[in-house]
């Protein structure tokens, strides 16, 4: 009848002094932060991979089986080449191998076969010597992280129509298409936080010609600006200063339309806060609200921002050097990469060439992933 | 405790909003949520201010140490004998001032940073004003308030998020004292916590007020937390006080329509008092839209002509040698008191 | 209670919420029946799950909810339907939802959508439950509009004709809570459930709105399950009382009994904190401690780590059942005289 539930004795706090925190964490904002994030499968996972991905265009020469500019001739247009482990007798070698090339060509059409010969097959081995190079400068080595021994040539992810080798040529060019993002968008960023911020905490003229400029800026229509600005920057410009011009011009757009009124937004809304009021009142003057009761309290969401514009600024830099507005060739970037494939019949012949979009698009996709676990993370009222 | 000296005194405050429209900021109305508002805070007493919304009375307190500006009338604080315009006062002078009269919040949650540790925030004001030469220094100061709030201090490490409402409204109180104020503005501070957290953190403002001499004003539309923890309650509708008087003849003798009415209107945690039900007529006015006359007149069962004509202002009503002010124009034939409550014990 | 049958019966209902730290039981094995034609008011303080009671009925709990045990029958006539363990989207469900169960929230302005008129989303509920077969399209509209505008008339709407018009956002907080009281009753159900709904309202409005569902309660002879914080509200409008803490039932009574006999140690000691206006004017003693986190519950009694009355070695060690002290009042304490465990070997 008496129904009684037993349950281990614990020692009940004393009443009267309230010692115990309400919920249990007594962790602190920037450790719940981590703590969310990590929970968000797939933004770590994407994590890893740009991690991946950064250290490959870091350590390019080494990583590259080839000289990105080295033609070689025997293999124009190369497929790429699958990886054996079982030879043509079906005996089961742990080392994996690949089969060199022969080429025929159809003198009619002047097309290209290519053939595995299987009696020569390659060893494919880690730290193998090749072509040398000059790491940061000063570092000299040959020693690349996998290829055929010997000097022979194989093909991982194809040929282009010089010879050169594509693999090599994407891990080359994610040096310019990973980086060229960061470093517009942190322009963006700090001029975003200044203009955004004064004009969301102080109001008046400043906001209104900002707010003005940005409308007008967001509604033009993006390419006809981008071919305008390619048209006017100056011929004779190198690499480099174009590299450089068409980061700042697009950070400073980005900024302009986008980034500077999410900050001004937030800024408006934070500064109606209680606890911004209380602050006040304590004497803080606008500086230290800034620094201390603001800033602190959208970091976080301004850092789920950068990384989704990020990958907007990859994608931009990819479609100006595709359409041949952005970088040139000799440059090697994504984007240039792709010029290779403008003619649909590349589809055809050569379909490996479209390889460099996919590593455009899971850039795109690890940033967008992980932007999306960070904007989670950051905001205090979404469920874990 | 009206010979003690006046350490407040509020003359004609009013804060008003003109409302704006279009790129031109063309004025096409005003909302006066503040409109004429007068009295004398006196050391040592609380002075609770009530009201439903619209009232004002949350827009005079902020208006007192400028977190709002107000538009016009002038606050004179009792600055070590100087009576001085609180109004007037340019910025370095206002944060002085603002030292000794400090604010507490009503929500719990929203008044402190969540990216600021307890110890930081208790500090936050020893650290603007330079109160403190140090770290060390800062904290001790923090576990002494602390303590005084009962908490513990070892908790001083921990992040608002980790604690309950009304420890982080002991919090916030603690913060209100740490530069040894004399006069804290209540601003609702106890409406968002549950009922028996609510008697804790009355009974610590009481304790409060008595160790360290301080001065309150209650902003509440709470009636009956109001009767336990006032001196004096001034009854707040569309901006202007409507009557004031000590806190037993509010209850006991009210002499305004409305006082009766939130009286009236309060429910009283038991069923065998009937309440003499006074139905209100209508709502609560858009302070936009004031009425005419007497602010009130549009909903007074006893409205008359003269109500709706000409704004009654306070006038004295001393009949039982208390001071005690109300703004109505026919108090004296009224004779409020037979309509009270029905209660059981009268006092 | 008598022989008549309830309504409604409540058995052992269990309800939790996964979340980070753990599975949150925001209900625990709570039973309770509503009767024809009584108000059961059920109040607690934040954490009490009383929220998560009423939302359980109709089963309109957020997603991530569980309904972990018991059962919840609507006795419709002679037949007896289950909710709780059927699909919360399940035909069951949705024959009673907004039907013979209806419900009404704190919040007027979230309950309406603001790009209808009132006229419309009134006119919808009504369309959906009580329109006779068969009627052309125009005297459908005729008539969905007849009715809406006798719902409003009786909720005491003025001007029905004109505000059935209106938008949500035109309207006054008053007069949107008595549209959402209007939508509630389209159906004429046999209990409403209301759901804090005087909270956010100013007094004299509060006063009103009880006034009115007191009287529709009469017109309509339907049940009311009002949930609320406010033991004065209580006093006003219900006939009894649940009185819940923590996910369990401390008490529940008779209101009259409630406030003049509490059984419970919670009970006596949230009346003893609780400031009311009339009365005598003791000191408020508040409840020690807080409210300990849903997610580390207390092992025993739920109340006992801050229960003056704890008796140590019981209280915190097992958990009391309800038992009848007195006809129809039920209280969960060893204290009041719930069962004692047996003695065990190990004693």
């Amino acid at each position: 009848m008496t129904e009684l539930l037993p349950s281990a004795t614990t020692e009940p706090p004393p009443p009267g002094r309230t010692k115990q925190p309400g919920t249990l964490a007594a962790a602190s904002p920037s450790q719940i932060f981590r703590w969310k994030f990590a929970r968000h499968r797939l933004a770590v996972v994407s994590l890893v991979v740009l991690g991946l991905m950064y250290l490959m265009a870091a350590f390019a020469e080494f990583v590259a089986p080839y000289d990105p500019l080295a033609i070689q001739g025997s293999l124009v247009l190369a497929p790429p080449q699958a990886v054996h482990f079982v030879d043509s007798s079906g005996s089961f070698h742990p080392q994996p191998f690949v089969y060199q090339l022969t080429k025929t060509v159809d003198i009619e059409s002047g097309r290209i076969t290519y053939y595995e010969d299987i009696t020569k097959p390659m060893s494919l081995q880690l730290f193998v010597q090749g072509d040398p190079y000059t790491f940061l400068w000063v570092f000299h080595s040959d020693v690349h992280m996998f290829g055929v021994p010997g000097g022979q040539v194989y093909s991982p992810l194809g040929k282009d129509q010089l010879g050169r080798d594509l693999f090599s040529r994407i891990v080359f060019g994610a040096r310019i298409s990973l980086t060229l993002g960061f470093v517009g968008v942190f322009v963006g960023f700090f001029s975003g936080i200044i203009l955004g911020g004064i004009a969301g905490l102080r109001g008046g003229w400043f906001d209104f010609i900002l707010i003005r400029i940005t409308e007008v800026l967001t509604s033009i229509p993006t390419l006809p600006i981008w071919l305008a600005l390619a048209v006017a920057l100056p011929q004779n410009w190198t690499v480099m200063q174009t590299y450089i011009a068409v980061t700042m011009i697009l950070a400073l757009f980005g900024v302009l339309s986008g980034a500077s009124r999410t900050v001004r937004g937030k800024f408006m809304a934070l500064k109606e806060e209680g606890y911004v009021q209380a602050a006040e009142l304590d004497g803080a003057g606008t500086g230290r609200i800034i620094r201390r009761y603001l800033f602190p309290n959208f970091f976080s969401h301004q850092i789920a921002e950068l990384t989704l514009a990020i990958p907007a600024m990859i994608l931009a830099e990819t479609a100006l050097s595709f359409l041949g507005l952005g970088l040139q060739p000799p440059a090697i970037s994504w984007g240039v990469l792709l010029q290779d494939c403008r003619a649909v019949r590349v589809l055809d012949t050569a379909p490996w060439l479209f390889i460099p979009a996919v590593f455009v698009v899971v850039t795109v996709l690890t940033f967008n992933f992980i932007g999306d676990g960070l904007r989670d993370a950051a905001d205090p009222y979404s469920r874990a | 405790m009206n010979d003690t000296r006046p350490i407040l005194e509020v003359r004609d405050l009013t804060m008003r909003f003109e409302r704006v429209k279009g790129v031109r900021r063309k004025v096409i109305g005003e909302v006066r949520a503040v409109d004429g508002v007068n009295f004398t805070l006196h050391e040592g007493e609380t002075l609770a201010l009530v009201g439903e919304s619209g009232s004002g009375k949350t827009t005079t307190g902020r208006c007192l140490v400028r977190a709002i500006e107000p538009t016009g009338g002038s606050v004179m604080y009792d600055d070590d004998g100087t009576m001085v315009d609180v109004l007037r006062l340019p910025r370095p002078e206002l944060n002085r001032i603002r030292q000794k009269i400090r604010m507490v919040f009503q929500d719990p949650f929203a008044s402190l940073n969540p990216r600021m540790t307890v110890e930081q925030l208790v500090a936050e004001p020893l650290y603007i004003n330079r109160v403190v030469s140090g770290r060390a220094e800062a904290r001790a100061r923090v576990a002494e308030l602390l303590e005084m709030v009962n908490l513990d201090p070892t908790l001083m490490g921990r992040y608002p998020h980790t604690f309950s409402g009304g420890q982080r409204q002991r919090i916030a109180i603690a913060r209100a004292l740490s530069l040894d104020p004399r006069v804290v503005i209540a601003d609702e501070a106890v409406s968002a916590l549950d009922v028996s957290i609510q008697a804790q953190i009355l009974n610590l403002l009481k304790d409060l007020q008595r160790q360290r001499g301080l001065t309150y004003l209650f902003v509440a539309h709470d009636l009956a937390v109001v009767r336990y923890q006032s001196d004096r309650i001034a009854i707040m509708y569309l901006g202007r006080i409507v009557e004031l008087s000590t806190r037993d003849e509010i209850f006991t003798r009210p002499l305004h329509p409305y006082t009766e009415l939130l009286l009236s209107s309060a429910p009283v945690p038991d069923p065998r008092i009937k309440r003499v039900y006074v139905e209100p007529i209508g709502e609560i006015p858009d302070p936009a839209n004031r009425p005419s006359g007497c602010p009130f007149n549009t909903r007074c069962p006893h409205s008359q002509q003269i109500c709706r004509d000409e704004r009654p202002e306070l006038r004295e009503a001393n009949i039982h040698g208390d001071s005690h002010v109300v703004a109505c124009h026919l108090w004296e034939t009224l004779a409020l008191s037979q309509h009270r409550v029905q209660t059981s014990d009268e006092s | 209670m008598t022989a008549t049958k309830p309504l409604l019966r409540v058995t052992g209902l269990s309800v939790t919420f996964p979340s980070r730290e753990g599975d949150v039981v925001a209900v625990e094995r709570l039973s309770f029946d509503v009767f024809p034609d009584e108000v059961l008011g059920i109040v607690g303080e934040s954490g009490s799950g009383k929220s998560v009671t009423s939302l359980s009925i109709l089963r309109v709990l957020p997603k991530r909810s569980r309904i972990e045990g018991g059962s919840i029958v609507f006795r419709d006539g002679d037949a007896e339907i289950e909710l709780a363990q059927v699909s919360a989207d399940g035909p069951e469900v949705r024959a009673v939802r907004g039907r013979q169960i209806s419900m009404i929230f704190q919040e007027p302005m979230s309950a309406f959508s603001p790009l209808h008129t009132i006229g419309n989303q009134i006119g919808e509920a009504v369309s959906v439950h009580n329109l006779p077969p068969g009627l052309s399209r125009s005297a459908r509209k005729a008539e969905i509009r007849r009715q809406t505008l006798d719902l409003l008339r009786s909720v005491g709407m003025p001007n029905p004709d004109q505000l059935i018009d209106s938008y949500p956002h035109e309207l006054s907080g008053g007069m949107r809570q008595r549209a959402l009281i209007a939508m509630g009753l389209a159906c004429h159900p046999a209990i409403l459930i209301a759901d804090e709904p005087t909270t956010a309202l100013d007094v004299t409005l509060q006063s009103q709105v009880i006034a009115l569902l007191k009287s529709l309660r009469q017109e309509q002879g339907m049940s009311i399950i009002f949930v609320t914080h406010d033991l004065g509200v209580i006093a006003e409008i219900a006939d009894r009382v649940l009185v819940m803490y923590l996910g369990c039932e401390m008490e529940t009574a008779p209101v009259d009994d409630l406030f003049h006999n509490p059984q419970h140690p919670y009970t006596r000691a949230l009346m003893r904190s609780m400031p009311t206006i009339a009365g005598p004017l003791g000191a408020l003693i508040p409840i020690d401690g807080m409210v300990p986190s849903p997610t580390d519950l207390p092992s025993g009694c739920r109340f006992q780590t801050r229960c003056p009355e704890r008796v140590v070695g019981l209280c915190d060690i097992y958990e009391p059942i309800s038992i009848d002290v007195r006809p129809g009042h039920r209280v969960a304490c060893f204290v009041a005289g719930s069962p004692r465990p047996e003695a065990t070997a190990d004693e």
